[in-house]
């Protein structure tokens, strides 16, 4: 198994991706919440089968990997000029997202101090 | 390479729009007694328009749906009739005694201004996330 790009690393980077893409769109929300008619938008995860690779197991983390997709937002409540963005939701959504982005990268974060600490022999 | 960096320039244009009406806000403050302009009349309430404008041709190709910067579509002058107050000692008031003051409720400018203050923290919020976001990520390998 290569060092760096085990299974769990590839799904940690996978996240750390899609939550970069989510903060863009929240983002793009908050630009957009005085614009008439607006959709708001968010991201979708989902664990799909790791098929490219030839695997496709759902046992353990080796034979899958985070899909994302941009949706519009359905289940927003539609403003009376048609928007559908609430700044409550979107700020929730931002804190949310932000704070997975960033568990991520610790759990990232931790795993190469576990390698270079392992390297190191534990000095 | 999008990411944290574009969620900042989709921020910016959200600061910008919203600073952008802030000023609008401003004027119609300061106009709200001017009875003379330069095409006549009194001054007319301004109003400021947003349009959302999708954020790169790269994101297209990548996604059906995508993340929009906010652009200023333009301002408007309000078409609604002014305010005509009873004043006969006032320099422009019309032959009964009428002055036609702009068409501005002080009441309904400071709700707008209220209102894109709080449109204008949110989008410093996205930044400061955004700002996190990217800190952490060079933490890596520390």
């Amino acid at each position: 198994m290569p060092l760096v790009f085990d299974p769990t690393s590839r799904l940690l980077s996978q996240m750390i991706e899609g939550t970069g893409l989510r903060h863009r769109i929240l983002a793009a929300n908050l630009a957009n919440a005085e614009t008439p008619g607006y959709q708001a938008q968010d991201v979708t995860f989902s664990a799909v089968l790791d098929e490219a690779n030839g695997k496709g197991s759902t046992e353990g983390a080796s034979g899958v990997q985070v899909q994302t997709a941009v949706t519009y937002d359905t289940a927003a409540p539609v403003r009376r000029d048609g928007s559908t963005v609430d700044l409550d939701r979107e700020m929730v959504k931002l804190a949310q997202n932000t704070q997975w982005h960033n568990a991520m990268l610790q759990i990232l974060a931790s795993r190469f101090a576990m390698m270079k600490s392992a390297i190191r022999d534990g000095r | 390479m999008d990411g944290e960096l574009s969620a900042l320039d989709i921020s910016a244009s959200g600061l910008v729009a919203q600073r952008a009406r802030l000023n609008v806000v401003a004027e119609n403050l300061a106009n709200a007694e001017t009875t003379r302009t330069a095409e006549g009349g009194p001054y007319r309430r301004k109003a400021i328009l947003f349009g959302a404008e999708p954020a790169g041709a790269f994101g297209a190709a990548l996604d059906a749906v995508q993340a929009s910067t906010v652009k200023v579509l333009g301002i408007e002058e309000s078409a609604e009739a002014p305010r005509m107050i009873h004043q006969p000692t006032h320099p422009d008031a019309n032959a009964d005694g009428y002055v036609m003051l702009p068409n501005i409720n002080p009441v309904l400018e400071m709700v707008d201004l209220l209102a894109a203050t709080r449109a204008y923290e949110a989008n410093v919020t996205a930044v400061q996330a955004a700002k996190s976001m990217a800190s952490k990520a060079l933490e890596i390998g520390r």
